[in-house]
């Protein structure tokens, strides 16, 4: 053999050995490596969240219904005069900075507890799963969204896809702890399992909804971005409960 | 290899000890910074409209 194909065969092989030793940084950096970051991470946002329920400010505010055009609407029979309604409280808590752990979410049939911070930037979501600014915090009538790393970064939201309807969610907050049970999901976003998947720019899914829901997204399936997997959650118990589902 | 490289460096032996290491921070902070990227297809965080 020629010199030059000798050294051409040694070159490849060492490009193939480079790449080799590459792609296993890759798997160890993502499966392994980031699990530790969010870890550490995790402790350090528990132990910041006693002193953020101290500091951060709850108040009572009138109750106002969310209200999305175009959904049903109950008529009520006519019983006579209509007394003045007495108006109903709800207990908010003042905004989080973001980047900053505002609550724990526990869901025992996957056995998850962990700290959740405000905001879903790409730094935030690898301490923790994080509240999408802009969406009414847990416990709040609407749409509280909160979004999670499905296979890295900790994998909070790794056995998202095992939930099933009635399945309870905690989700404790400056306020008190808010229960919500996993519903079905719907016809629009069903997949043959009975798991909603959508596109990544599906916005419906963040989109206010009647009475207090809690949405988590996640992507879909394990091991890819393509699609994201959406469990929704309605409001059962919790210290604004009995004021938004009007029992 | 390193010492392959290193015995092409010029200059005295801390001035190439400087380089080589100088040389392996900037491709480890490169290799980390592409895994990055790239874990952003594995698993991007689950958001929806971000």
């Amino acid at each position: 053999m020629r010199p030059t194909t000798i050294k051409f065969i040694r070159g490849t092989g060492w490009t193939f050995i480079w790449l080799g030793v590459y792609l296993m940084g890759f798997v160890a950096y993502q499966l392994w490596f980031t699990n530790l970051l969010t870890a550490r991470d995790q402790a350090a946002l528990a132990d910041g969240l006693d002193a953020h329920y101290e500091e951060v400010m709850v108040e009572e505010v009138e109750y106002v219904p969310v209200v999305v055009p175009g959904a049903t609407t109950t008529t009520v029979p006519d019983t006579g005069p209509i007394p003045d309604p007495v108006p109903k409280t709800l207990l908010v808590e003042s905004d989080s900075e973001v980047g900053e752990a505002f609550g724990q979410i526990r869901i025992p049939a996957i056995d998850l507890d962990v700290t959740m911070v405000e905001g879903v930037r790409r730094r935030d979501l690898k301490t923790g799963p994080g509240h999408l600014t802009g969406s009414p915090l847990p416990g709040q009538p609407g749409n509280a969204v909160i979004s999670g790393h499905r296979t890295t970064y900790g994998a909070p939201f790794g056995d998202l896809g095992a939930l099933v309807a009635g399945d309870r969610i905690e989700v404790e907050t400056a306020i008190g702890v808010h229960v919500y049970e996993v519903r079905a999901a719907p016809e629009r976003c069903s997949n043959d399992e009975g798991l909603c998947v959508v596109r990544p720019t599906d916005l419906w899914v963040t989109e206010p909804r009647e009475g207090s829901w809690l949405t988590l997204t996640t992507c879909h399936p394990k091991f890819s971005a393509r699609r994201r997997l959406i469990v929704f959650a309605e409001l059962v118990a919790g210290p604004n409960a009995e004021v938004i589902l009007g029992t | 290899m390193l010492s392959a490289i290193y015995h092409r460096l010029p200059g005295p032996k801390a001035a190439r000890i400087t380089v080589l290491a100088v040389a392996a921070v900037l491709i480890l902070v490169l290799v980390i910074w592409s895994y990055e990227i790239l874990g952003d297809l594995l698993d991007s965080g689950g958001t929806v409209g971000e």
